[in-house]
């Protein structure tokens, strides 16, 4: 039971939900940096929604699949194919053994999510899978798949739904059912995107120029982001006076102001504490849309309450809990 | 002998499948459903639309109703049903073109909507191969199970 990686793609690696309990001791959390796509994909194959799945960045893998699985792919459209034909996303697969599951064109997003039923054998390191890149820990050997890298599989028993499909399947290499779950979380169409914040310690000592700038003017995803922060440009946001700050702890979504007053908005990589002023905290609920969003991009950001940040993010639970039940009629058989 | 509460079970399946013509006989009663030369009447608005109804009568009814309903055509229109509640999509997401419009033709496993049901999207196929002829229900509207979705002229 084994994915063999033929080619890794750009930015390739395992990653679950986090290493959660460690931060104390330095130990970032990692972990999916689009954590609902990450949860839909395991949902899809009927998996724990925290299991391990295979991460990928802008450019995708190209992956030999050495025994009959059911897999899910979500986020970011990245042209999955299975032996050439394209597959679709957001929706259970069944795939025969010996299959090439190849990733091609970006075509919407930033990265794409490949959850498998049983998930990947490999050991948890302090409580999660999580492949933290620059510490060289977790994942597949610490670090980010290389062509050659066999990737073991769990076990899980089949699902009964998974009997449809092979029936269904036919001749071809894989089959999948005639439901998917909505894409409209993660992808807006628009070329700027929306992101809602909450006002963060140090906001008011930002000069009233910046306070309102940050606000109403755009600012452009660089280049230099990646899974630790996202490096923005834009207006320079200054402080009134200059600050001396200890290093305190940030959070997933912390947008931190360092002197050149270009914004970083701390991801999945994060560091564990920061002393830069944190201007405004993304919402809990748009941190999987910026995951999405690729460098070259512009976001606007949007201020809302601390109250309403909690309703969005209960909505959002609500929801996911809502496709947990429905997905789970589904692959039970109970549902046609 | 039937009771009334399985009539209308049998009734609603019968309306809900494909089936033109259905006879059940038992002991000394017997049931005919007959869904032959019925289709929607337009009515001008959207919502006047009659949805086809299964009869369930004597032999004669086939006929009565044929006449009652002025434009019968020589060949029975499909009706694609729903099979499940949800709101109705008629693209794959918002923007995108639909699945298909009026007029276009269609393979029996062409997906011709989408219906959302607790954030799950279930594709709905055309079920027979034919022509589009009229869409029923609009761009979100709450689908109940069984109603009808698109009207088809089969292609002999």
């Amino acid at each position: 039971m084994s994915i063999k990686v033929l080619t890794p793609g750009l930015l390739t690696s395992i990653q679950d939900l986090g290493r959660y309990g460690y931060q104390k001791y330095g130990v970032i959390v990692s972990g999916g940096m689009d954590a609902y796509s990450l949860r839909l994909a395991n949902l899809l194959v009927g998996n724990e929604e925290g299991e391990a799945v295979i991460e990928m960045t802008l450019m995708g893998p190209s992956l030999l699949l050495e025994e009959d699985l059911l897999l899910a792919i979500t986020g970011g459209d990245l042209s999955p194919a299975i032996n050439g034909q394209p597959v679709p996303q957001g929706r259970p697969v069944l795939v025969r053994k010996g299959s090439v599951l190849k990733f091609g064109a970006l075509k919407s997003g930033c990265r794409s999510y490949l959850a498998v039923r049983g998930g990947f054998d490999i050991p948890e390191v302090m409580g999660s899978k999580s492949t933290y890149l620059r510490a060289g820990i977790g994942g597949y050997q610490g670090r980010a798949l290389l062509q050659g890298d066999i990737l073991p599989l769990g076990l899980a028993c089949p699902l009964p739904f998974a009997e449809s499909l092979v029936r269904a399947m036919g001749s071809s290499s894989f089959a999948f059912p005639p439901w998917y779950v909505g894409r409209s979380y993660v992808l807006q169409k628009s070329q700027e995107y929306r992101v809602r914040v909450i006002p963060n310690s140090q906001f008011s000592l930002f000069s009233p120029d910046s306070r309102k700038q940050f606000f109403q003017e755009p600012f452009q995803v660089t280049t230099q982001s990646d899974r630790m922060g996202y490096r923005l440009s834009g207006v320079s946001l200054q402080l009134t006076e200059p600050l001396e700050m200890i290093s305190e702890a940030v959070a997933l979504g912390t947008i931190q102001v360092p002197p050149d007053g270009n914004p970083i908005i701390l991801m999945a990589d994060r560091q564990t504490v920061g002393g830069y002023p944190k201007i405004a905290q993304v919402a809990g609920v748009d941190i999987s849309t910026l995951a999405q969003i690729k460098p070259g991009s512009k976001i606007r950001f949007e201020e809302i309450s601390l109250g309403e940040a909690e309703e969005l993010y209960a909505a959002r639970e609500a929801d996911i809990q809502r496709i947990n039940i429905t997905i789970q009629l589904q692959l039970a058989g109970t549902a046609t | 002998m039937l009771t009334f509460d399985e009539i209308k079970e049998v009734i609603r399946m019968v309306e809900q499948s494909s089936i033109q013509h259905f006879e059940l006989e038992q002991e000394n009663s017997k049931i005919v459903i007959s869904k032959a030369g019925i289709h929607k009447v337009q009515t001008g608005s959207h919502e006047g639309l009659e949805v086809p109804k299964a009869v369930w009568a004597a032999g004669e009814s086939e006929q009565r109703l044929a006449k009652e309903i002025p434009d019968v055509q020589a060949e029975p229109l499909h009706t694609i049903v729903s099979p499940t509640v949800g709101t109705f999509y008629m693209a794959s997401e918002p923007g995108a073109d639909p699945f298909v419009k009026a007029g276009e033709e269609v393979e029996s496993n062409a997906i011709v909507c989408v219906l959302e049901a607790m954030k799950l999207f279930n594709e709905v196929v055309a079920g027979v191969k034919g022509t589009i002829v009229e869409r029923l229900v609009n761009d979100g509207d709450f689908i109940e199970y069984g109603q009808p979705l698109f009207l088809v002229k089969p292609k002999l």
